[in-house]
Formats: C-alpha cells, structure tokens, sequence
C-alpha cells in the first residue's frame, strides 16, 4: 500500500523547516535589539524600553508561531487533499476495473471486493461496495436469461431433431402423395432447428446433434443447404471425398448455413449460389460465390472483425441477423479462418478454411445411411425344430378357429366389397351361419365362437379400426348388424 | 417411433432430389431393371454415381432402394435424372397387365420351370 | 448390422441378360413367417426397404415378441429367385395389417399372385388380406405356416377362412426351403390354371 499519511509526508516536514527556523531566529535577534536598545537609552528610560521591547519581542514570538503554525496547517491540507486525489484516481482507474471485471467474469460480489484492493477511504468503499452489489445483480439477470434462453435452444433443438427423425421415417413409409408435403415439414424443420442451434451458440450452451461418425463433404454441403430457406438457388461444385470428423462436422454445417444463407440473402433471387470445395494442405476450403452486390471494403473488415471470432461482445447483435455472430462463435471454437473477398461473380465471396485436424477419411465402406438388410441373419437356415410356444392354457383337443366373413375388415373404406358381404351371405355354410347367429346382439364383429380365448385376438390384430359399434342398419338388410363395422 | 441417431445422415431428402417429391411421365415398377450405360464422372451426385456403380448388372429399384437406403419414390427420381441423361436404361417388367388380367400360360410355364429348377 | 458397405458384392449381381421383373406377395400378420418364407426361397438374403423389426427368437420372425412388439416402422421386405437368363422373381414380404395399406397399391401393381400366410394362433390377421385380395380380384393361395403339429384339418381351415374351393390352401414351414418353394408353385400352378381356363376366350 502506498504511503498516503500526511504525517510521513517528507514534503510536509521539509516545508516546515523554514518557518521554525524563522521562529526561532527573529525572536532571537528581536530580543537582542531591546537587549542593546535597553543599554544605549538613559537609565531612565530604560526600563520602559525594557519593557516595552519584550512585550514587541513577546508579540513578534507570537505571531511568528502563529505564522508557522498556519503554514504547517496549510501544507497538511495540501497533502491531504492530493492524497485524496491520488485515492479517487486509483479508485477509477484500478479498482473499479478490476471489480467490474472480476464481477463479469462471474465472481459473487463478495468474492470480488475480497480481491481487489480495501480503499482506505470509507467513502470509497461503500462506493465500491454499491457498485459491486448492482453490476453483480446485473450479471446475475443476464446469466440466468442465458441460460435460459441456452435451455430452451436446447430443448428446441432436441425436438427439431426427433422431429426430423420422424419425418425420415414417415418419408419412407409414404408414397408420393404424401412426400412433397413431408419434405416441405421436413425443410421448415430443419430451418427451425438452425435457429435453435444459433441461440444455443450465441447463448454458450451446447451446439446442436452430435454425429457419431465422420461426415463426408457431400453431406456436410447437403446438411448445410438443407438448413436454409432457399436451398434450391445453391449450386455444389466438390470432388472431395474427405469427410469432416465427427464432433466437429455440426459447427462446421452450421457455419457453412449461415456463410450461405448470408450469400443468399444479399443477391437477387435470381441468382444462384455456388458453394465450391477444394482440398488442400492445409485442410479442405469451401469458398461461397454470390454475384449479390460488392461489399466495401469497409463492410469486408467489419465482417471478418465478426467472424474472426475475437469479439464475443452480443450488443450489437439484432434478432434478424445473428449469422455472422454465430459463425464467429463456431469458427473460434473449431478453428476455422474465414475471410471475405469480392468474388469473380460480381458479388461477394466467403472463404472458409476448415483445417487438417477436422478433416478425416470416410469411416471405411462408406455405408450410407440405415442398415438395409436384417440383423447378421444366421447363414445356414436353423434347424426346423417345433417351436416351443406355451399356450396361453390348457385348450381343448380341438380349438374352435375364429371364423372371417368375407370382406368384413374392408368395412367402409370400400363399399363393393360391403355388397358382396350381403352377397356372398347365403353362400356361408351352416357353421357360420350358426355362429353368426350365436353371436347375434353382441357387440362384436368377430362372430367368435365361444370357448375361443379371446387372448387371441392381440392387440395388433386391428389396431386402426375403432371399436365396433352395433350399427342401427335398414330393416332391408336384417341379421347383418352383428357384424357389421362401424 | 425412434430416432436412429447412429444411423442417419445430414443430408434430408429434399437436398438428395433438389426439393422434387415426384416424377413426371412413366412411372418405374418396383421391378423395373436398371442397367448403367456408362460409367459415374467425378462430381457427380453420390447417388448418382452409386446407382451407375450398382447397375453395372441389371438390378431392381426395389434393391436400388436397398442399397441407398432411399424410399422407392426419391429412387425413381434419381432414376429419372439418370435416364434423361441417357446414363441408364430400364427394362420394364414385360406383363404390364391390367389387375384384372393375367400372365400368359407360356409366362407362367417359364416360371414353373425356373422354380422347380430351385 | 450395417448393410451396403460393399453395396454390390453382398449379393450376387443378376445376369447381364435379365431382362423381365416378376412380382409374387406374401402377405400376413406380423410374426407368420413372411421374412422366414422369403428367406428360406431367396437367392439373396432379404433386403429391406427400411429398417426391419427386431427379431425375437432365430429364423422365425418375432413368433414370441408379437403381443409386445412397438416398432412398426418395416415397410417390406423382398428376396430375388432367378428364374432363368431373363427371368427374375422377386418375392416380397408385406405385412398384411390394414394400416399398411399404402404399400399395398406399389406392391401388387403387376404382381403375378400372392400367397397368405396364415398362422392358426392369429388366423384374423389374415382376414384383411384375404378381403383386399378378393377385392382386387389377385390371384391368390393360402399357406398355413405350422408352428408345431397342426390342430385342424385344411378343411377346417378353409370352411373358417371362408375360401372358395378353387383357391388353394396347402400347409407349409416357411423354414425350409423346399416347402416355401411347393407353396410358390402351388400358386404358380394355380396362375395357370385360370390362365389356360381364360385363354380360349380372350
């Protein structure tokens, strides 16, 4: 701690010299005047004089110690009050900086003043203090809408991605009627789930799917595109056959989403883009061409000072364009070097360096997407050996099979079919016609004989028909209601 | 349903068939033979070039569906794509009779034979 | 479990002459043997056109797994028999539940036939089969695939099944190779003898 006691001050003692010396020497010389002031007079007036001089010498003492005194009081107040100057200047320039930073940095304000400097000023420690307590409850605030705005990004995210598993799934399953529309859910899905994956980079929080396996360029492009809303105007040029390591494959299409989405956004609709990649030494180059228009130079360097990843700051950020931000963010963490040039399409180009370490062979066979056959299926067929099937109980000798009638499971889907039940009725044999009047008034349509374990009928017999309803039918067409579907 | 995470891939479907969910003009039958008339260029769309590899010898687009992991209906625009470059060729199942109608008894005899060859 | 990483080498390649696709279903409920019938017969080993269930218990599918079985995600699952220089039959496993009546349309366009596999324990499931086959006027056979000795004659059977006399219904075990074949050219057999009753008036 510096020295700020005026007490110890060695200007205070210097300046003071003067004064005592003063003080000491005039009364001295004063009383040696009357001394020979009081000898020269006649006697007479000697003892006047003597009297008169030690009361001026008296006088003179006085005011030399009050003079001093005042001096060595002003010289004090001078001290004091550059100390207090010295003391404010630290407290601006050292302390609070420190403070602030320790508080953004996320210490508790406890924490923080314990770490810097205790002013020796009372003042400027309850100074200190208010502000510690107020920036750390502002950092607080901003932390926790972060985080939460990091958790909900991250719930977005885990349902954009089961959303688009699904989709992949529903995709296979349906036919052409159906499949524009399922990729048209698909490609807004995705969209979503970019938008998720940004909030969740600028929030700090986890970024998006992690992939288990190395992605190869084809897909990190097609990844890319498929994330942006005008994928169709994009153009691929690649040859390479490198993949991206898995762990660093999502931050990298998400950067190349946004890279493109960018290019996309500021060239005419008209106008394709054209995303190239070129392997190299150093790792692979993806460059985006627009033929938008030329940005300025100025505007190259504010957005490579963006992307460069060296600011984190998100004041400036506005929720319409969080790209470039967000690819400073991913760049930074996986080390990727973009830079901006005006491109030989008349627009602007992106040139992005993803290096070495992130770039690896295909895993080997290149298998693509789903297993596509059964599980290693044993080679040779198994033996045929009955198998062992316990029978939900002891049945009788022989199981009374449930009986179909004929286009019964069709329903309404296909009315014919419902005519050749009426049909085809007279031509069921006595047996069914048996059972279908034992099972006549009940609600069901199996028209099971009894004694059939109705375990039987599993759950996935028909599992999309709703329960059979007795259906209030024409008296045209009577004895048919019993098994009639709803 | 759920999500196969190890299994799947970046690519959505729409980016595989440049956002087309159906082929205009004859369709492809599931049985429909494929067979490359020339070999896959560098650049080409993976897919692209997978199927030309693959039908080198006459295959199915049920197995092209297979192989790619692929529905039937992004195949047959894949296929498409490939038979109006002129890169492949189809052969139609050749009994492309009504439902109603039935094979020839000299079809069938042919089958007969192959399956009692078994 | 990966299939494709050697996408052409896992199955033999189809001769260079083969020129005519030939279609025939088996279709059934889940759990009948379709995967195992196909299999038994097939040339190569079952492809599927998306993922296939798991399969509890081997070479049966999922006979013991049925009443608790979730994933319905297969769509079919096919074989290939060449027939001869041109000829190719691919056989096509389809589960016969009416919630996958989307395949159905792709799958029997062109189809020469089908074979119903029933299973006695979940003769129903085969109910909405036999009905769209009927209603689409396919061809058809049905095969009892036994699990164990049968509990009721082919009669029996059919007066349940409420087949017609000419469709014919034989037992099998979709396990072996020999039987899957009788059931194929049973319906083969059957194919032409309405193509050679249908032939002189065209």
């Amino acid at each position: 701690m510096p020295a700020h006691n005026p007490s110890s001050d060695p200007l205070a003692g210097r300046s003071a010299w003067p004064a005592v010396v003063a003080a000491a020497i005039a009364p001295a010389v004063a009383s040696g005047l009357v001394w020979w002031a009081a000898l020269t007079v006649p006697p007479t007036a000697r003892v006047a004089v003597a009297v008169s001089g030690g009361l001026v010498v008296a006088a003179l003492v006085a005011a030399i110690a009050v003079a001093g005194w005042q001096r060595a009081a002003a010289h004090r107040h001078r001290a004091r009050a550059d100390a207090l100057a010295a003391e404010s200047a630290d407290l601006a320039d050292r302390l609070i900086p420190g403070l602030v930073r320790r508080l953004r940095a996320g210490s508790a304000p406890d924490t923080a003043l314990a770490e810097v400097d205790r002013p020796t000023n009372p003042d400027h420690e309850r100074v200190l203090r208010t502000l510690a307590e107020e920036v750390g409850r502002g950092e607080r605030s901003r932390a926790a809408a972060m985080a939460a705005c990091g958790n909900a990004a991250g719930r977005m995210q885990a349902l954009a991605t089961s959303m688009l598993a699904d989709l992949r799934e529903m995709e296979d399953r349906h036919g052409e009627d159906v499949l524009g529309d399922l990729l048209k859910l698909d490609h807004s899905t995705a969209q979503a789930g970019r938008l998720a994956d940004s909030i969740a980079v600028l929030t700090g929080s986890r970024s998006g799917r992690r992939w288990t396996k190395p992605i190869v360029m084809e897909s990190v492009l097609r990844g890319a595109i498929g994330r942006i809303s005008a994928y169709q105007r994009v153009r691929t040029h690649s040859t390479s056959t490198a993949a991206i390591v898995g762990y660093a494959a999502e931050g990298v299409m998400h950067a190349l989403a946004e890279l493109i989405d960018n290019a996309c956004g500021f060239s005419p609709p008209s106008e394709q883009v054209h995303v190239y990649v070129e392997e190299v030494q150093a790792g692979v180059v993806v460059t985006v061409e627009d033929g938008g228009l030329v940005m300025s130079d100025l505007a190259l360097r504010r957005a490579e000072l963006i992307v460069s990843g060296e600011s984190l700051d998100l004041t400036g950020l506005s929720g319409t364009r969080l790209g470039l931000a967000v690819v400073g963010r991913l760049a930074r963490k996986h080390g990727l070097t973009i830079s901006f040039r005006p491109s030989s399409r008349g627009g602007t180009g992106v040139v992005v360096m993803i290096p070495r370490t992130l770039v690896t062979e295909p895993r080997a066979g290149g298998g693509r997407r789903r297993s596509a056959a059964p599980p290693a299926a044993p080679p040779a067929l198994p033996e045929p050996t009955p198998v062992a099937q316990p029978e939900p109980e002891a049945l009788p000798e022989e199981v009374l099979l449930p009986r179909r009638r004929r286009g019964d499971t069709l329903g309404s889907m296909f009315p014919p079919p419902r005519r050749a039940v009426e049909f085809s009725g007279p031509r069921t044999d006595a047996g069914s016609r048996f059972s279908a009047f034992r099972n006549a008034g009940r609600p069901t349509r199996d028209a099971r004989p009894e004694g059939h374990p109705p375990e039987q009928h599993g759950p996935d017999a028909h599992p999309a028909e709703p329960e059979p309803q007795p259906e209030p039918r024409p008296a045209a067409e009577p004895g048919e209601t019993h098994h009639r579907p709803s | 349903m759920k999500p196969r995470l190890d299994d799947e891939d970046p690519d959505r479907l729409y980016t595989i068939t440049g956002g087309r969910s159906r082929v205009g003009g004859g369709s492809l039958d599931l049985v429909t033979l494929i067979v490359s008339e020339s070999e896959p260029t560098a650049g080409m769309q993976s897919e692209h070039a997978r199927i030309l590899r693959t039908c080198r010898r006459p295959t199915a687009v049920v197995e092209l569906s297979a192989d790619l992991g692929l529905p039937v209906s992004v195949v047959r625009i894949l296929l498409c794509d490939l038979l109006d470059a002129g890169v492949v060729t189809a052969r139609h199942p050749r009994p492309t009779h009504s439902p109603d109608a039935l094979p020839s008894p000299e079809l069938l005899k042919r089958v007969l034979l192959g399956l009692r060859k078994l | 479990m990966a299939y494709g990483n050697s996408d052409t080498a896992a199955r033999a390649p189809l001769r260079a002459g083969a020129r005519h696709g030939l279609k025939i279903v088996v279709v059934g409920g889940f759990g009948v043997g379709k995967t195992t019938m196909v299999r038994s017969v097939s040339e190569i080993r079952p492809l599927s056109t998306e993922e296939t269930m798991t399969t509890a218990g081997v070479g049966v599918d999922d006979t013991t797994a049925v009443r608790g079985k979730t994933t319905t995600t297969v769509a079919f699952d096919f074989g290939r028999i060449t027939l001869d220089d041109e000829f190719v039959l691919y056989l096509f496993g389809a589960p016969g539940q009416e919630r996958f009546w989307f395949l159905w349309d792709q799958l029997f366009a062109g189809t020469l036939g089908a074979v119903v596999l029933v299973d006695t324990r979940r003769l129903e499931d085969s109910w909405y089969a036999i009905d769209r086959l009927e209603h689409h006027g396919t061809p058809f056979v049905v095969a009892r695939n036994n699990f164990g000795a049968p509990r009721h004659t082919l009669d029996q059977l059919r007066d349940a099944l409420d087949l017609p006399r000419h469709v014919p219904l034989v037992d099998c075990d979709a396990r072996r190779r020999d039987s899957s074949k009788a059931v194929l050219v049973a319906l083969v057999d059957h194919l032409f003898a309405l193509s050679s009753a249908r032939e002189p008036t065209p």
